[in-house]
């Protein structure tokens, strides 16, 4: 519990409270001769002797019973794709976070952040309250401060925000911009600035398109990681798997094509990836271009520059496939570069995918930053042309190269506001701090793509005193109101009359507050411009992008999957989630290609610096991950951060621990320091040792280790499409089923065996399900020493192996748990019995009876099994609130393990069990992992069962369990990963 | 073992001693006070014991977190000094049962100390299978009593319960042997002792009072003891290796292990014998009853078991060749030439080739030359449980989840915190318990068993009941 929030908190419902009393004119004596009233009575009654019977205590309270879960349905603030979200809470307070089926773009789906968002929610060093410098004040003092100034600022009043998804503080923030006369800037990080230039140049509609995939047969893109970072993930990976079911009688499966520079999320799921070096991603797209222009027999939109062997070819066919798909097929572009950029939207205007995958009449909100706007406001706050700057969601100061100048910019304005609830850079330099909530403890509303609106509800009393952006701007523009009030006035104003809906708004605003999602059809969308060929004239004939020369990198800079542009850095569960792809967690790292790598004589966890033209500099552990280009240096934004020296008390301390944070203070290194573009890396002669997850990245072993006959494990099987195709149906069984038995089975079938299936194909390696798991099942943040030493907690890892480099580069992801084995080899080893088999069929660990002798885990042929090697406190008390009550939290010196969340299982077994039925029906228990996974890849329920999903998608043949041959006979089957690797097959078909 | 002859032609005990004299030559070092070297060796050994004390207590403390492990590696000191220890306690029991039982008269020199050896290295042994549980203070939960906490009860399947049984039968019976074997001697330690001394020793001796009948009773429970010990000699080492051979992981997995670790355990075991023997001998000025053939005996032991050992070396690997396994092939392919391979080739250069040069009289028969490779046997043995926990360990069957290990600073504390409470033990020992056995030594002396006399070469006064 906090111990400094929550009575504050108390004090002012306690006040609450007695508002109405006051009102209704029961002053303090009435009061207390009632209260002495009512203790009398309340002791009389007492005074007899209890009853001697079984007493039923009834435990419902309005309708709910004590300590059951609920769920709120509320909108995710992890980023700007702002998917639904359900809330799951018991006793007052969230505890997990699912995605929410009803919203249409997301789909149930919740990423990696969005899990995390939790967690958040229980930081202890959130802002309590305003500041004014350093000082903490009421909120009538802060306000005070900032009215004054914004009355004297006039015109040089600027509004800094990241993109804003609701509409109603974009509608405050319109009310603010023409009571002040200031302006509003946004800012994305990544920008998406030269893609809404291009679509207001060539269709007159100032915004990114909506990419609708699911129908799509060719998908192409073009350094954009749609399945990670880029867009709206959540929703992209759900239309992505929908659009490749091997298993569908006809199979149907989208080609995707990814263009890269370096590995992402994207990139490891593509059938086909072509690696390309940032500068020639627009000689990429312009022979792309070409080769559609040829099939359409018209001229090639622009010259052609040189690319790499072999480039050009694998374009060809790309284009092919793309025109056999046109109408069907999409090609994404994520790169910040306007000629580029045109070029995408040209492929897809003639191959007729505006209107059909590429809505631009119904476009995505969740990106609207101008770089323009941005530049302009630091020149105008370098000339101290800015009274009071107001910053909202972005950390500028760090993520702008030092170059720039931002820190002396943003000194230079006369009031600078922020909103940060938490410690960066930019806050650092503010003035006054008016905190925001969290998402989960505010009304708000979002909609990041046009006519799909959510709405957020505060799951929890607030947690720490703040106030939104929007209520601010209504606090000084001086209207008074909460929240709740602000967006249901505009919801009532703006929205209820676009629903089409004949209820009353109060009923549909309940209604919508219920289902936390509404679909706004008459949402006013822009008729795009038909294609405006002279714009995109001016745009191709742009100036090259700079080429590196022969001694030099090209620095990318990219979003990480779980910190994003930085602004999760605070988080300890997405600070320790494996990195999808390098398996790092706790730092970012210069990934260099092997080729690189050792031209350049560095070994990984050698320190290298990268040093910019313009003489900045950052020092960075390197790398050697197959996937980068050779001339490309690639490194995760979001490290260094300010406030990420919280971090060093995280983690069990003892005599040869080392803190989590680096040499400087801070996780990681802040690489937004330098200008992306050419680097001189150079070796320091400094090495540190990376903390990763995985040491082995090949299923094949070393050559010199390999024994004939079995140089490679596979236990992340693949399997090429055209071999489906040609025998109409999966890959054949790897291993023939386990022959008859020598001994009685050690567990009878009794009808119920709980089990999963993964299906390999569907998993896009994106880590939902690992952060899920950890949020449900109370799994300790260990920090980074412990990581160092191969002590993760993590119940459900997820091994990401490599074969193959460049181009050929294949990349696998296999969630891994606890297998659940029929015949577990953990089970016989135990000497207490702590291991023990359920009735229906789960592996379960007995915490109160383990002894530790981890055994169990020596034995575990699939190594899922975790020790409490220390007691693991979390870094902020806070952070408890967060642990499920549902699930024991384990103690120093035991074994712990996946439990396929028998919590959930238990639940629906009594929840069977009083609706009269003998077991849960089919998908009444949801494991964690399952409900996160926003491709489906994960499916639970009772394997023994015929009818079940699992037991249907068991007998794809695609199915297999990992290392069948030791017949531990694991209730976890997985499914071969489908690859459309054959140029003339799959979804590039014609038909 | 030796040609006979040979064995009967060279006196066992030098100087031509009288009984008079072993009396007083085995009383001497514990009716003495303490020389300056045995309390320069105690005051080492105490150290190391007081540094394993400490490291131990903090991490008990702290959490296993403080040794080396991670998520792949579950054990490594912790199960390598267990088996190490448990196995240096072989050679105790195979020196003073099986030789007894086969009467090998030239035992009567080692016996006592090769037993207290087992003692004590048991002790040692038995403290790792306890600090190496995440939650000691639970560690009775692995016997089987009646208790209160339900239908609880131990796994009878598992191999560390068997662990229990084997290592608890063991300690059993060795104590109660070496303490009946002892109890002769206690008497006449009593016998010449005043005193506090005395009282301590009079209670310690069991009213022993030599008579003929007494004596016949002591015989008969050591011939029986020895029977009992003589099946643990083979069962211990071959439950212990059952912790391995059971599981399921590719280098542990293999059904030679138990003959394996038995001939592994008694290769140790007289490799630790040879080490305190030297040492004794010179420090107690014992050179007359540990002589050159005693030690030429142990180096054949030594030999001949090492030679048995590169035997099960090789068999392991043609097994997993023949097994057409890849996991298999893989574990020793690994071990061999992946990156712990200073381990095995440590461990096969000690096991296996420097024993070999035991083969030379000229090298059997100089002392520092078999001192120096008692030692190398030692840390060799040490290895090969090194190499046999770790390494397969490290590079089981997925290779995500391969890892490394490194000993912390407090698993190397503990580590030499059980040589300081061995040597400390063996060093009190030596100082408060008659070293040698007094009683059994005049039993071979020259003129019990005069020369030539081959049908009697077995029997010593009070010895053919």
């Amino acid at each position: 519990m906090s111990t400094d929030a929550l009575p504050d908190a108390e004090i002012a419902v306690a006040r609450d409270a007695l508002l109405p009393l006051q009102r209704a004119g029961v002053g303090r004596r009435t009061f207390l001769q009632l209260a002495g009233f009512g203790a009398a009575a309340a002791v009389l009654p007492a005074c007899s002797r209890a009853p001697d019977r079984h007493v039923v205590p009834r435990l419902d309270q309005g309708g709910e019973p004590v300590g059951a879960r609920y769920r709120i349905a509320t909108t995710c603030g992890g980023c700007e794709a702002r998917c639904g979200v359900l809330a799951t809470c018991r006793d007052g307070r969230p505890l997990k976070l699912e995605g929410n089926p009803e919203h249409a773009l997301s789909r149930g789906g919740l990423c990696a952040v969005g899990q995390a968002e939790l967690l958040g929610l229980y930081d202890g060093r959130r802002a309590d309250g305003p500041q004014v410098r350093g000082r903490t004040v009421t909120w009538d003092e802060a306000d005070a401060v900032v009215t004054q100034a914004l009355r004297e600022g006039g015109a040089g009043v600027r509004l800094l925000t990241r993109t804003v998804t609701s509409p109603s503080t974009r509608a405050w923030i319109d009310r603010f911009v023409r009571a002040t006369g200031g302006r509003h800037v946004e800012v994305d990080v990544p920008s998406y600035s030269a893609a809404l230039a291009v679509h207001e140049e060539l269709f007159g509609v100032r915004a990114v398109p909506q990419i609708r995939l699911a129908s799509v047969r060719v998908v192409a893109a073009f350094d954009a990681d749609f399945l990670g970072t880029w867009g709206s993930p959540v929703a992209f990976a759900r239309d992505w798997a929908e659009s490749r079911d091997p298993d569908a009688p006809t199979p149907r499966f989208a080609r995707h094509v990814q263009v890269e520079s370096h590995l992402t999320l994207s990139g490891s799921r593509a059938d086909i990836r072509i690696e390309v070096a940032p500068h020639e991603l627009r000689a990429a797209l312009a022979a792309l271009c070409a080769a559609l222009a040829g099939h359409a027999s018209r001229p090639a939109p622009t010259g052609t520059a040189a690319l790499a062997p072999g480039v050009g070819a694998r374009l060809h066919k790309l284009a092919a496939a793309l025109w056999a798909a046109r109408g069907a097929s999409a090609v994404l572009c994520g790169a910040d570069d306007a000629p580029a950029q045109a070029l995408c939207a040209w492929a897809n205007h003639l191959l007729g995918n505006y209107g059909a995958t590429v809505d631009l009449a119904r476009p995505a909100l969740h990106a609207r930053g101008d770089d323009a706007a941005l530049a302009q406001l630091l020149d105008d706050l370098g000339e101290g042309r800015v009274s009071v700057l107001i910053i909202d969601g972005v950390d500028l100061a760090a993520s702008l190269p030092d170059a720039r100048g931002v820190t002396a910019a943003l000194k230079r304005a006369a009031l600078c506001v922020s909103t940060s609830a938490l410690e960066d850079d930019t806050r650092a330099l503010a003035h006054v701090v008016v905190p925001a909530p969290h998402a989960l403890e505010c009304w708000d509303d979002a909609e990041p793509v046009v006519g799909h609106v959510s709405l957020a509800q505060p799951t929890v009393p607030a947690l720490r005193a703040g106030r939104s952006l929007r209520a601010s701007l209504a606090a000084w523009l001086g209207a008074r109101g909460d929240d709740f009030a602000l967006v249901r006035e505009h919801w009532s104003a703006e929205l209820h009359a676009l629903s089409g809906t004949g209820a009353p708004f109060d009923v549909w605003f309940d209604a919508v507050a219920r289902t936390g999602y509404v679909h706004l059809p008459r949402r006013a969308a822009q008729e795009p411009r038909p294609f405006d060929a002279a714009a995109f004239e001016r745009f191709v004939n742009a100036p090259a992008t700079p080429v590196p020369t022969s001694d030099t990198l090209t620095l990318v800079a990219y979003d990480s999957v779980a910190l994003r542009d930085g602004r999760h850095a605070q988080n300890p569960w997405l600070q320790e989630l494996p990195d999808p792809l390098t398996k790092v967690v706790w730092d970012n790292v210069a990934c260099l290609a092997p080729a690189t790598a050792a031209r350049l004589g560095v070994r990984p966890g050698d320190v290298v610096r990268l040093a910019a033209a313009d003489g900045s500099s950052v020092d960075l552990p390197a790398l050697a991950q197959p996937g980068t280009h050779p001339d490309v240096v690639a490194v995760a934004r979001g490290y260094g951060r300010r406030g990420t020296s919280r971090f060093a008390g995280i983690g069990p301390r003892w005599i040869e621990s080392r803190p989590t944070p680096g040499a400087d203070g801070v996780v990681g290194a802040r690489v937004e320091r330098i200008p992306p573009g050419p680097v001189h890396v150079v070796a320091t002669g400094r090495a540190t040792e990376i903390a990763t997850t995985q040491d082995h990245h090949r299923m094949e072993l070393p050559t010199h280790l390999a024994p004939r006959g079995g140089a490679v494990r596979d236990v992340a099987r693949a399997v090429a499409l055209a071999e489906i195709v040609a025998k109409g149906g999966g890959a054949p069984p790897h291993h023939a089923p386990p022959g008859a038995e020598l001994w009685p089975a050690d567990h009878a079938p009794r009808g119920v065996r709980w089990g999963l299936t993964i299906d390999l194909s569907a998993c896009i390696g994106c880590s939902a399900c690992a952060v899920a798991c950890q949020a449900e099942n109370c799994v300790p943040v260990v920090g980074r020493d412990e990581v160092r030493r191969h002590r993760e907690m993590t119940w459900l890892r997820i091994d990401r192996y490599f074969s193959g480099d460049g181009d050929d580069l294949s990349v696998e992801h296999q969630p891994l748990m606890c297998q659940h084995c029929a015949h577990a080899p953990c089970e016989t080893v135990c000497p207490v019995l702590a291991t023990v088999h359920s009735e229906d069929g789960l592996n379960q660990q007995v915490y109160n009876r383990c002894v530790g002798t981890r055994y169990c885990a020596n034995n575990c042929p699939y190594k899922v099994r975790r020790f409490n090697w220390f007691d693991y406190a979390p870094d902020d008390d806070l952070r408890r609130l967060a642990l499920n009550p549902d699930v024991t939290v384990r103690s120093r010196g035991v074994m712990e393990k996946c439990t396929l969340c028998v919590q959930r299982i238990a639940e629906a077994r009594i929840v069977a069990r009083g609706a009269g039925g003998a077991a849960p029906a089919d998908g009444a228990v949801r494991t964690a992992c399952e409900e996160s996974c926003p491709t489906q890849a994960i499916r639970f329920g009772n394997v023994e069962d015929p009818g079940s999903a699992v037991a249907r998608i068991a007998r794809s043949d695609r199915a297999y369990v990992v290392l069948g041959e030791l017949n531990v006979q694991p209730g976890v089957t997985y499914l071969s990963r489908v690859r459309d690797t054959e140029p003339q097959g799959g979804g590039a078909r014609d038909d | 073992m030796t040609d006979a002859r040979h064995v009967l032609d060279e006196p066992l005990i030098g100087g031509a001693k009288s009984a008079a004299d072993v009396t007083s030559d085995v009383f001497a070092p514990i009716e003495r006070r303490a020389t300056a070297r045995w309390w320069a060796g105690f005051g080492v050994a105490a150290s190391l014991l007081l540094l394993g004390v400490a490291a131990v207590g903090y991490q008990v403390a702290t959490g296993i977190g403080t040794w080396g492990l991670n998520r792949t590696v579950g054990w490594a000191f912790d199960i390598t000094n267990f088996v190490f220890w448990v196995g240096i306690g072989h050679a105790g029991t195979l020196i003073s049962a099986v030789l007894l039982l086969f009467r090998q008269k030239w035992r009567t020199s080692i016996n006592r100390a090769a037993e207290a050896m087992t003692i004590f290295a048991v002790m040692c042994a038995g403290i790792f299978p306890l600090i190496h549980m995440g939650r000691p203070w639970l560690a009775h939960w692995v016997f089987p009593y009646p208790n209160l906490r339900g239908p609880l009860w131990v796994n009878w399947r598992s191999p560390l319960l068997w662990d229990v049984f084997a290592i608890g039968t063991y300690f059993t019976i060795s104590l109660l042997f070496w303490y009946v074997g002892l109890i002769p001697d206690l008497a006449t330690a009593r016998d010449r002792a005043r005193g506090l001394r005395r009282r301590v020793l009079e209670w310690m001796a069991l009213g022993w009072d030599g008579s003929a009948r007494t004596w016949a009773r002591h015989e008969t429970a050591c011939v029986l003891l020895a029977a009992l010990a003589t099946p643990l000699v083979v069962s211990v080492h071959s439950v212990v290796s059952t912790d391995f051979a059971t599981a399921v992981i590719p280098g542990w997995h293999a059904t030679l292990f138990p003959p394996y670790f038995v001939i592994g355990a008694v290769f140790s075991g007289f490799a630790m014998v040879l080490t305190l023997m030297l040492v004794a001998r010179k420090v107690m000025a014992f050179e007359d009853y540990i002589t050159p053939r005693h030690v030429g005996a142990m180096c054949k032991v030594l030999v001949f078991t090492g030679t048995l050992v590169a035997l099960a070396y090789l068999t392991e690997v043609f097994t997993a060749w023949y097994s057409a396994s890849p996991p298999e092939r893989f574990v020793f392919l690994n071990r061999a030439f992946g990156p712990m391979a200073w381990a095995f080739w440590t461990m096969v250069t000690c096991n296996v080739l420097a024993p070999q040069l035991l083969w030379f009289r000229r090298i059997r028969s100089s002392l520092p030359a078999v001192f120096v490779l008692s030692l190398v046997v030692n840390v060799g043995m040490w290895f090969e449980r090194f190499v046999i926990i770790v390494t397969s360990l490290t590079r089981d069957f997925v290779p995500s989840s391969w890892s490394s290990y490194a000993p912390t600073s407090i698993e190397i504390a503990t580590l030499l915190g059980s040589f300081g409470l061995f040597f400390t033990l063996f060093l009190l020992f030596c100082r408060f318990v008659p070293m040698l056995a007094a009683a059994e030594l005049k039993s071979v002396l020259p003129h019990g068993a005069p020369h030539g006399r081959h049908d009697d070469a077995t029997a010593g006064p009070g010895r053919n009941a």
